[in-house]
C-alpha cells in the first residue's frame, strides 16, 4: 500500500502538486531554453565565419565607413554601394592572393508577392568560392540566364519560379541555412542581374540603371594563399587601391563575437538567477508542504511505517515532481524556442542557427535530469525532518 | 447542466478558440498591405484562420453546454479535425510570403501552429475523459 502512496498523494492534491511541478518546470525551462539560445548563437557565429569563405572582403571606402557590409550580413539591410570593376584585376595582381570573386548588390523593391525588399546579389559562377559550397539541393547543373540561387529563408524550392519586377526567375539551387542574413538573399549571375535591371527600368525603377554590372562591382571576396599573412595582404590592398577598403573577415567576426559574449554573459546571469530562485522556492515549498502534513506522517508512523519509509515517501514524491516538471519545462521551451526561432533571430539581431537534433536531445535529457535531481535534493532536508517526527507530540498538538 | 460533466479541458477549448480567432486578427496577424495598398497571400491565410477560429469558438461553446457524452465526443472529433486543418492553412494550404523572416512566417504561422497543437491535444484528452465517463455511465445503467 505504501509504495503507491507518493503517487496517490500527488493525484489527490492536484493544486499543490501542480504548483510544485510548475516551479520545477521553471528550472528545466531555464536550463534547456538558455542552453538552446546560447548554443544557437554560437553555431550562428561559426556559420557566419565559414559562410563568408573569404579571408578579406574589399568594399568601397564609403561602405566600409558606414558599416554597410555588416548591415547586409548581420542586420539584413539591403545595400547599394559600387566601385569600378577594374579594382578586381588590380586586387588579383597583389601578391599572396589565391582567389578573388566579385559580387554585385542589387536590392529588389518588391519580389513577387512581398512588400519587403530582397537583397539580390550578383556573383560570378566561374570564380565563386563562397556561394556554391552552400548549395543544399540543385535543380540543374548548368547556370543559365534567368536562373538564381535562393537563400534558405526564401520560400521557394529548387525548380520553382520567383518573380522580380515582373520578371520570372527559375531557382536553380537552394542554399543551406547559415543563420545569417545571407539566408534572405537571392544570388544571380551578371546576365540575370542585367535582365532584372532592365525589368526594373520598365517598371519605372530608374535608380538601378546607372549601375551597370558589367562596369561596376560592390565587393571583392578574397582568399589569401597559405603561408601569407592576411593582415599584410589587407594592408597592401589598402595602400595600393584608392577608394577601396579591405576588411578582414576575422575583424568583422570578432566584433560580432564581442556582442555575442555580452549577450551570453547577461543571459547566463539571468538564467543562473532563475535557477537559484527556483531551487530556493522548491526547498521552501517542500518544507512548507511537509510541515502541513506532519499529522499525516505521524499517523503513518502509528500504523507501522518506518522512519526510512517516511523519508522515502517524501523523496519519491519529489522525484515524480522533478520528472514531470522537467518534462513540462523542456516541452514549453521547445514550443517557444523552435517555432518562434525566426522571431528570436530577428530580435537578437545576431547570426542564429539551431543545433542539430542530437545536441537538442542531449540538452533536453540533461535539463530533465537537472530538474529530476533538483527535486530530491531540495526535498532532502524535509525528508530528514519527516523521519524525525515525534508521533506523540504531533498527534497531541492542535 | 450537470456541473460534474464539465472538465478543465472543456473550458480550455473555447478559450483557445477565441485566442485563435482574436489573436490572429489583432496580435499575431500576418504582414500588412503592400505600398500600393494590395495584400499579399498571407493576408488571405490570416482571414481563413480567423474564420476557422470563429467556427472553433462556436463548436467549443456547443461542446461546453452539451450534456450528452456522445454529442461531446462528436464535437471533440470535429474540433480536432478543424484544428489540424487550421494549422495547415498558413504555409501549406495557402502559401505565405517569399521571405521567411517576414511577420507571417515568424509570428503568425508559429503562433497558429502552437495554438492548434494545444487545441488538438486538449481534444484528444477530452475524448478519453468523456469516453471513460460514457462507459462508466453505461456500466451504472446496466447495474440498475
Amino acid at each position: 500500500m505504501l509504495t503507491k502512496l507518493p503517487f496517490k498523494n500527488l493525484v489527490k492534491r492536484p493544486s499543490r502538486s501542480a504548483a510544485l511541478i510548475i516551479i520545477s518546470a521553471f528550472l528545466s525551462f531555464s536550463v534547456f531554453g538558455g542552453a538552446m539560445v546560447l548554443s544557437s548563437l554560437r553555431i550562428g557565429l561559426g556559420s557566419l565565419r565559414s559562410r563568408l569563405g573569404a579571408d578579406i572582403i574589399a568594399v568601397p571606402d564609403k561602405a566600409a565607413r558606414q558599416n554597410d557590409l555588416e548591415a547586409i550580413l548581420i542586420q539584413g539591410r539591403p545595400g547599394y554601394f559600387y566601385m569600378d570593376k577594374e579594382n578586381l584585376d588590380k586586387i588579383s595582381r597583389i601578391e599572396g592572393i589565391e582567389a578573388v570573386s566579385a559580387q554585385y548588390y542589387l536590392a529588389s523593391l518588391s519580389a513577387g508577392c512581398c512588400s519587403m525588399p530582397v537583397q539580390v546579389i550578383g556573383f560570378d559562377p566561374e570564380t565563386d568560392f563562397s556561394v556554391k559550397p552552400w548549395i543544399q539541393k540543385s535543380y540543374k547543373k548548368q547556370f543559365e540566364e534567368g536562373d538564381v540561387f535562393a537563400g534558405a529563408n526564401i520560400n521557394a524550392e529548387a525548380g520553382e519560379n520567383l518573380r522580380f519586377y515582373g520578371e520570372t526567375c527559375k531557382v536553380a539551387a537552394k542554399l543551406d541555412k547559415t543563420g545569417t542574413e545571407l539566408d534572405n538573399a537571392v544570388y544571380a549571375d551578371s546576365a540575370t542581374v542585367k535582365m532584372l535591371m532592365a525589368a526594373a527600368k520598365k517598371k519605372g525603377v530608374g535608380v538601378l540603371e546607372k549601375n551597370d554590372p558589367e562596369k561596376l562591382i560592390s565587393s571583392v571576396l578574397i582568399k589569401v594563399k597559405d603561408g601569407y599573412d592576411v593582415s599584410k595582404v589587407s594592408d597592401e590592398i589598402n595602400i595600393h587601391l584608392r577608394g577601396v577598403t579591405a576588411v578582414k573577415t576575422q575583424n568583422m567576426i570578432s566584433g560580432i563575437a564581442k556582442s555575442l559574449s555580452g549577450i551570453s554573459e547577461i543571459t547566463n546571469m539571468l538564467m543562473w538567477a532563475i535557477r537559484a530562485l527556483a531551487l530556493v522556492i522548491m526547498a521552501v515549498a517542500f518544507s512548507m508542504v511537509i510541515n502541513e502534513r506532519k499529522r499525516e506522517f505521524a499517523v503513518l508512523r502509528v500504523i507501522g511505517a518506518s522512519r526510512k519509509r517516511l523519508a522515502g515517501i517524501v523523496l519519491t514524491e519529489s522525484v515524480i515532481v522533478g520528472c514531470l516538471g522537467g518534462l513540462a519545462g523542456v516541452l514549453t521551451a521547445c514550443v517557444l524556442i523552435f517555432p518562434f526561432g525566426g522571431l528570436l533571430e530577428q530580435k537578437i539581431g545576431l547570426p542564429y542557427l539551431v543545433p542539430d537534433l542530437k545536441t537538442i536531445l542531449l540538452t533536453a535529457v540533461s535539463a530533465g535530469l537537472v530538474s529530476m535531481i533538483a527535486g530530491p535534493l531540495t526535498a532532502a532536508f524535509s525528508a530528514v525532518k519527516t523521519s524525525r517526527i515525534d508521533t506523540g507530540v504531533t498527534l497531541n498538538s492542535n | 447542466m450537470s456541473k460534474k460533466n464539465i472538465t478543465v479541458t472543456d473550458i480550455i477549448l473555447p478559450i483557445i478558440s477565441v485566442i485563435i480567432a482574436l489573436g490572429t486578427a489583432f496580435i499575431f496577424h500576418a504582414c500588412g498591405a503592400k505600398e500600393d495598398g494590395s495584400f499579399m497571400n498571407c493576408h488571405w491565410a490570416e482571414r481563413v484562420v480567423i474564420g476557422l477560429g470563429i467556427l472553433m469558438t462556436f463548436l467549443s461553446c456547443a461542446h461546453l453546454f452539451t450534456r450528452s457524452s456522445q454529442a461531446k465526443m462528436g464535437l471533440n472529433l470535429s474540433l480536432a479535425a478543424v484544428s489540424v486543418f487550421t494549422a495547415l492553412v498558413p504555409g501549406v494550404i495557402i502559401k505565405l510570403c517569399m521571405m521567411k523572416d517576414m511577420r507571417c512566417h515568424t509570428v503568425m504561422r508559429p503562433a497558429v501552429t502552437v495554438l492548434c497543437a494545444v487545441m488538438f491535444v486538449a481534444c484528444i484528452i477530452n475524448i478519453f475523459i468523456h469516453n471513460k465517463k460514457g462507459s462508466n455511465q453505461n456500466v451504472d445503467q446496466t447495474a440498475v
